[in-house]
């Protein structure tokens, strides 16, 4: 009994012991440093897989879904999504928690004041390190305006940092290959600077300013209190954050993930290589890329899978492009920009699609 | 008992998920480390012209105290808020 009591006694003080070694302050080092670790080896995966695939394209074997029980197609390709994209998604994730955190977008958004041609250029470059949730939009949007931004400029930040956030522009490069992801990057840039810049041509554009000049005139100073964020302050935000986008994103890509292996099953090869390539294949897929309104991350899945089965570059490159227009975006962006603003970068995105796809057959020589 | 009303700021008109997260935080931390002290929330949209005029613009969720904007664009950590509230408590 005693004996027992001691035993006892002994567990209690040395786990009095490991929790006053391990107290709040010593456990958020713990926790910065292996956040820390978690990114470097992450970082250096990337790497060390980069060195080992350089100057290689992404495989290509095609595996034939219609081969297996209907219950298993989504099975096979989830994990044969998983093996080909854990490590891109994982850093994707993380390093947005990262910037999200570390890039201070506050001051940034001042930036943006004003319509010469190096804000819109501006307002495009920075868009994709604005990692926002759905109900922060229209305060960023405000933001930008009430730092005497012009409506274009905001426009070009809005039709900019959908197409071509973090996660979209690392997981098209690792999934699809970093040639298309480059220049899906580019010509969505230059969709958005031309669609800003031809939006601040309009009327419509300069009554809006007016308008918003009436409705939200600052009055008066603004107290403010900054508290000093640690490094720990910081890597816990960009830690919860990385959660919160995860279990955002992950159930919506694994539901996309399943609908589309029953696509890449059942979808005859001939109907791909006929209605998806060339130039009918280039407007079929202009058409088609907005409406169908697909999460960005379930949509490179899906093309990396067109492009197996027979779709060419040129037209999944047109494919991509039309995120823009979706016609669920639209409804509240009409609110922003009127029906005209909408239809303008509509049309400026759909033809933009064209163009990129056919600029990229050209260079690549791939049939029109 | 100390009394203090605290302003949560999101794009909603009412308490999104980080503005509820934003609200639990506090809620926490009140609870653990000033438990002397009530709390009133209030809560108001950042995107109204009438918050604009009064506060200017902000990155959802804000926390404002006092008319005084103590924390905005992220949801805020417990020792943050616990330096936050030692200073308008002390």
């Amino acid at each position: 009994m005693a004996v027992s009591d001691t035993m006892h006694e002994r567990r209690i003080s040395l786990k009095k012991r490991f929790l006053n070694y391990f107290n709040a302050e010593r456990r958020k080092k713990l926790y910065t440093i292996f956040y820390f670790i978690v990114l470097a080896a992450l970082v250096g995966y990337f790497i060390y897989s980069k060195i080992k695939l350089l100057f290689t394209t992404p495989p290509t074997e095609s595996i034939d879904y219609a081969a297996y029980e209907w219950y298993i197609i989504p099975y096979v390709y989830i994990i044969n999504y998983i093996k080909h994209a854990w490590n891109s998604l994982l850093l994707a994730f993380m390093l947005s928690g990262v910037i999200y955190e570390f890039v201070p977008t506050t001051s940034i958004r001042k930036w943006l004041g004003g319509g010469k041609f190096y804000h819109y250029l501006l307002a495009a470059l920075l868009a994709p390190i604005f990692v926002t949730c759905s109900c922060s939009v229209i305060p960023v949007y405000v933001g930008i305006l009430a730092s005497g931004a012009s409506l274009g400029v905001a426009m070009t930040f809005f039709l900019m940092a959908p197409a071509a956030n973090f996660i979209t522009i690392l997981m098209t490069g690792e999934y699809i290959g970093w040639n298309l992801g480059l220049w899906r990057l580019a010509w969505s840039f230059v969709a958005a600077v031309l669609s800003g810049i031809l939006f601040d041509r309009l009327r419509v554009s300069r009554e809006l300013r007016n308008q918003y000049d009436k409705q939200y005139a600052t009055t008066g100073q603004v107290k403010r209190f900054e508290v000093k964020k640690t490094i720990h302050d910081r890597v816990e935000t960009a830690y919860k954050f990385t959660l919160d986008i995860m279990k955002n994103i992950l159930p919506r890509l694994l539901l996309g993930l399943v609908a589309v292996s029953f696509l890449i099953a059942y979808i005859p090869d001939e109907w791909i290589t006929t209605y998806f390539t060339g130039f009918v294949g280039i407007v079929i897929a202009a058409l088609l890329g907005g409406p169908l309104y697909t999460p960005t991350l379930v949509e490179i899945v899906m093309t990396r899978s067109f492009i197996l089965k027979g779709m060419d570059n040129a037209t999944a490159l047109s494919f991509m492009m039309g995120q823009p227009y979706d016609f669920v975006s639209m409804v509240p962006n009409s609110k922003y920009f009127k029906w005209k603003g909408v239809l303008l970068y509509s049309i400026v995105s759909f033809v933009i699609s064209i163009l990129s796809a056919v600029v990229y057959a050209l260079i690549y020589k791939i049939p029109l | 008992m100390k009394e203090l009303t605290i302003i949560i700021g999101g794009g909603l008109d009412t308490y999104c998920i980080n503005c509820s997260k934003t609200r639990d935080v506090v809620k926490k931390v009140v609870e653990k480390k000033f438990p002397d002290v009530h709390i009133d929330f209030d809560h108001i949209n950042i995107s109204r012209p009438e918050s604009i005029s009064k506060y200017g613009p902000m990155l959802p969720p804000c926390i404002i105290i006092q008319d005084t904007i103590v924390h905005e664009g992220s949801i805020p950590t417990e020792s943050i808020v616990e330096k936050i509230l030692e200073h308008f408590l002390k």
